[in-house]
């Protein structure tokens, strides 16, 4: 079998995470920052490594600022809607997951906020000019998807940083977080959401919000923290004021250990695999006619996930065919991000994604450019 | 010897210093804390009073802020900042 949906959650994850999580469960079990006894203080540490190791790998001063949460739509939701006030001004880019068009869609009928749209090329880039012309003094926030979880293309955070005026810039890092190195001093950060089990390599269920210290985000959760168990208030200090319950310590035990493997490895090790995973997809892919490709062709400054279409195919049924007669797995349709598909106008039949992991070979490449090719033969199933 | 505890608002600092200080070759552990002393956390780090200015400096250097220093024999606890 051949998985290509890393977009949707890295597979396989490093062997490490599974044995963190089996040992977590086997040997420690308890829950982290309430009891005091000798299991529950090593899940105390636990989550506290696993904390400093990702704002080691983001370059945050204080590890406290990073809060857990179930994942970047989580973290998202609790920066737009814990920052977000009546009649605010935000800027996006075309290429925003629904995981921020939903949440401001919500908040454009609540609030009254006003979303502006920086337009992207159809190659994911986007003009100095329009960034200096949406970013205006009026502008409360400014959201930008990293990586496209449709055409694998980047945004680069220091040109962001530029236009940013007075505006707070708020990163969807869920496709990026753990392949491209972020640092939120010299990428002008203000919130970073991402998720633990993509590029991360740990499981589903962990991600976390880097929320800079003097910006002001209420809770989305009010509740236990295990401290200042005496007041009626949420504490005013972080990370208990944004961590109301119990933590995944589980998930988190396994994510404190890919991690590890993050940091062996080398980031700069991971990006460049992935460069060189996708220079020899895209030769491959632009070597077949029938096959539209759709974003950038060049292998730099991009993630190894593309969008593709057979002429005169629905993505479905190729969906379905490299399912059930090839075994691979990829993601057909409109990957929650409608607007993407509109810049790239595969808007609304959509496209086959392929997504490659840091796990993946040009062997795996080359059987997937040869079952593309069996499938072009062969006629249509549906 | 005599010891000393100090007390933090959360149980991360409570976990970042010990780690700075276990660093430092600073002998200290984390103990929980009986209700009238505990004052946030419940959690506090025990360590031996000869080293409380290096504590203090430890927590001062890393913006890691001590609300008490407690002195703690036979299960005695006696402010002392």
């Amino acid at each position: 079998m051949l998985y290509l949906d890393n977009s949707a959650t890295s597979f396989p994850k490093p062997p490490c995470v599974l044995k963190a999580i089996e040992e977590y469960l086997l040997t420690i079990g308890a829950s982290s920052g309430r009891s005091g006894h000798k299991p529950a203080l090593k899940a105390g540490k636990m989550v506290f490594s696993c904390r400093e190791k990702l704002a080691r790998l983001f370059n945050i001063e204080d590890s406290s600022r990073v809060i857990f949460t179930s994942g970047a739509t989580e973290s998202l939701n609790i920066a737009l809607q814990g920052f977000l006030k009546e009649g605010d001004e935000v800027v996006i880019t075309s290429l925003e997951h629904n995981s921020v068009i939903r949440p401001l869609r919500y908040l454009e009928k609540e609030k009254s906020i006003k979303i502006n749209i920086l337009q992207s090329d159809p190659q994911g880039v986007i003009t100095d000019t329009e960034f200096k012309n949406k970013i205006t003094d009026k502008i409360k926030l400014i959201i930008i998807n990293h990586a496209s979880n449709v055409i694998g293309s980047v945004i680069p955070l220091e040109k962001v940083r530029n236009f940013k005026r007075n505006a707070l810039l708020l990163v969807d890092a869920a496709q990026s977080a753990g392949i491209i190195p972020i640092d939120v001093e010299k990428d002008g950060i203000d919130l970073l959401a991402f998720t633990g089990h993509k590029g991360l390599m740990g499981v589903t269920g962990t991600g976390g919000l880097y929320i800079r210290e003097g910006v002001d985000i209420r809770p989305m959760k009010f509740g236990g923290t295990g401290s200042i168990s005496d007041n009626e208030e949420q504490p005013n200090f972080y990370p208990d004021r944004m961590e109301s319950g119990t933590l995944n310590t589980t998930g988190l035990a396994g994510l404190k250990a890919s991690l590890d493997f993050i940091s062996e490895t080398g980031i700069e090790n991971i990006l460049a695999h992935k460069i060189a995973l996708s220079r020899y997809l895209i030769e491959a892919l632009q070597s077949i006619d029938e096959i539209i490709l759709y974003g950038s062709s060049s292998p730099e400054n991009r993630l190894p996930v593309f969008s593709i279409n057979i002429k005169n195919r629905d993505p479905a049924e190729i969906g379905f065919i490299l399912d059930r007669k090839f075994d691979i797995y990829v993601r057909v349709g409109l990957h929650c991000s409608p607007v993407a598909h509109k810049t790239i106008g595969t808007f609304p039949k959509g496209t086959i994604r392929l997504s490659a992991g840091y796990f993946n070979t040009t062997e795996d490449m080359d059987f997937l450019i040869k079952s593309l090719e069996d499938i072009i033969k062969e006629k249509k199933s549906f | 010897m005599s010891k000393c505890v100090a007390l933090f608002k959360s149980i991360h600092e409570v976990l970042k210093i010990e780690e700075l200080l276990n660093n430092s070759g600073i002998f200290c552990d984390i103990i929980p804390l009986p209700r009238d002393v505990s004052k946030s956390c419940g959690m506090g780090v025990v360590f031996l009073c000869r080293d409380v200015e290096k504590v203090k400096e430890t927590g001062e250097r890393n913006n890691l802020k001590i609300n008490y220093i407690y002195t703690l024999k036979e299960g005695q606890f006696d402010l002392l900042l």
